[in-house]
């Protein structure tokens, strides 16, 4: 927290030249419309942060600090557009110091003394641009549907990280959503397969050591003493892995085909017959002399 | 209000100040760290975002499930 001792505005919104002594107390500005009430407000919010909140955000498109900010008949001359605040900080044993920020270097202020402590006070408030609530903001909040309070108490906060991040997790939670399912089955169809190979009834460390270590025994491979997500009940053995089938050039395959037909239709025709014939003749009187029906004769 | 109190009347020396989101944040990163299985996740979301400052899907993907990458 910092107290506001003085504030000095000089061609800056509505406002000419003022400077109000407050002496770090609280304050309430009043007066008729147009008279620049707000103007003081958002010198405040210019000075710590080098933004104006009424500025930005919907429904103030084509509108900025740079070109709205200086007072009208100086719109020309940022540079002269300043605001300075004098302030104490109660956290540094009640150091006074003081910053100041012209439209022209919005984002470089002035700060006075520019020590350590003093820089990380004011980096602090403007971490927090929700120290100013504008009407504009507080109204759109009233009057907000219930179901978008939510996001006018974020935009309130400049919770904005929040919701993107939300948002991130929110989609990589559906996304494992959606591959769940499929997971769950895949992984129901493994353990049914796996208790069906093993012929155990329940998928437990102990059960699936105490039959595997004996068949790897006899493969010659030494028992796994743990399952962990990396084990493998096939770690040691040697297998010739099947070969994905590699590619068959048509030509090569169409000549091949052809070859096969020839050689069908050779076994079809008549010669062949004739031999298969006389060959199982030949078997069926070499079958009849090896039972002594008839003599062996000599060659 | 919670008993961090980024500026104080007692003259100590500030403490680090934070918005509200990345309190936020830091808050949540801190009770996911303390929940059994999330400790590294816990660790590797807070770098990311809160470090580096990116809300970008795919690192915060590698973050959550680094096998994946």
């Amino acid at each position: 927290m910092i107290r506001i001792d003085k504030i000095n505005i000089k061609e800056f919104r509505g406002i000419r030249d003022l400077t109000l002594d407050i002496k770090g107390d609280n304050f309430a500005v009043c007066g008729p419309n147009g008279t620049g009430k707000s103007g003081i407000v958002d010198a405040i919010e210019f000075a710590l942060t080098g933004n104006i909140s009424r500025l930005a955000g919907a429904g103030t498109g084509g509108l900025s600090i740079k070109a709205h900010g200086p007072h009208v008949d100086c719109h020309n001359k940022p540079e002269q557009a300043s605001v300075t605040l004098d302030v104490t900080i109660p956290s540094l044993g009640n150091k006074k110091a003081q910053i100041y920020r012209t439209v022209k270097s919005a984002n470089a202020p002035e700060i006075k003394p520019a020590d350590k402590d003093v820089i990380t006070a004011f980096d602090g408030v403007n971490l927090h641009p929700e120290f100013v609530l504008s009407r504009r903001e507080l109204i759109r909040y009233v009057l907000s549907e219930p179901g978008q309070r939510s996001k006018e108490v974020q935009s309130l906060l400049r919770l904005d990280d929040i919701e993107k991040l939300r948002g991130v997790l929110q989609k990589i939670a559906n996304a494992c959503a959606r591959d769940l399912s499929g997971l769950e089955r895949s992984e129901k169809d493994s353990v049914t397969n796996l208790l069906t190979a093993l012929d155990i009834t329940q998928l437990t460390k102990k059960s699936v050591l105490e039959t595997v270590n004996p068949r790897r025994e006899i493969l010659g491979l030494a028992p796994l003493t743990d399952l962990d997500a990396n084990a493998s009940v096939k770690d040691g053995l040697t297998t010739t892995a099947a070969k994905a089938p590699g590619r068959v050039p048509k030509v090569q395959a169409t000549a091949d085909l052809a070859t096969l037909r020839e050689a069908l239709q050779a076994l079809e025709a008549a010669p062949f017959k004739q031999a298969c014939s006389t060959a199982s003749a030949k078997t069926t009187d070499l079958s009849e002399q090896g039972t002594g029906t008839r003599p062996i004769l000599p060659p | 209000m919670g008993s961090k109190k980024p500026f104080d009347d007692t003259g100590a020396a500030p403490t680090e100040v934070k918005s509200v989101a990345s309190t936020i944040l830091t808050e949540f990163f801190d009770v996911l760290e303390k929940s059994e299985g999330f400790e590294d996740v816990a660790t590797k979301l807070r770098k990311v975002v809160l470090d580096d400052g990116v809300f970008a899907e795919p690192s915060i993907r590698v973050a959550m499930f680094p096998d994946d990458s």
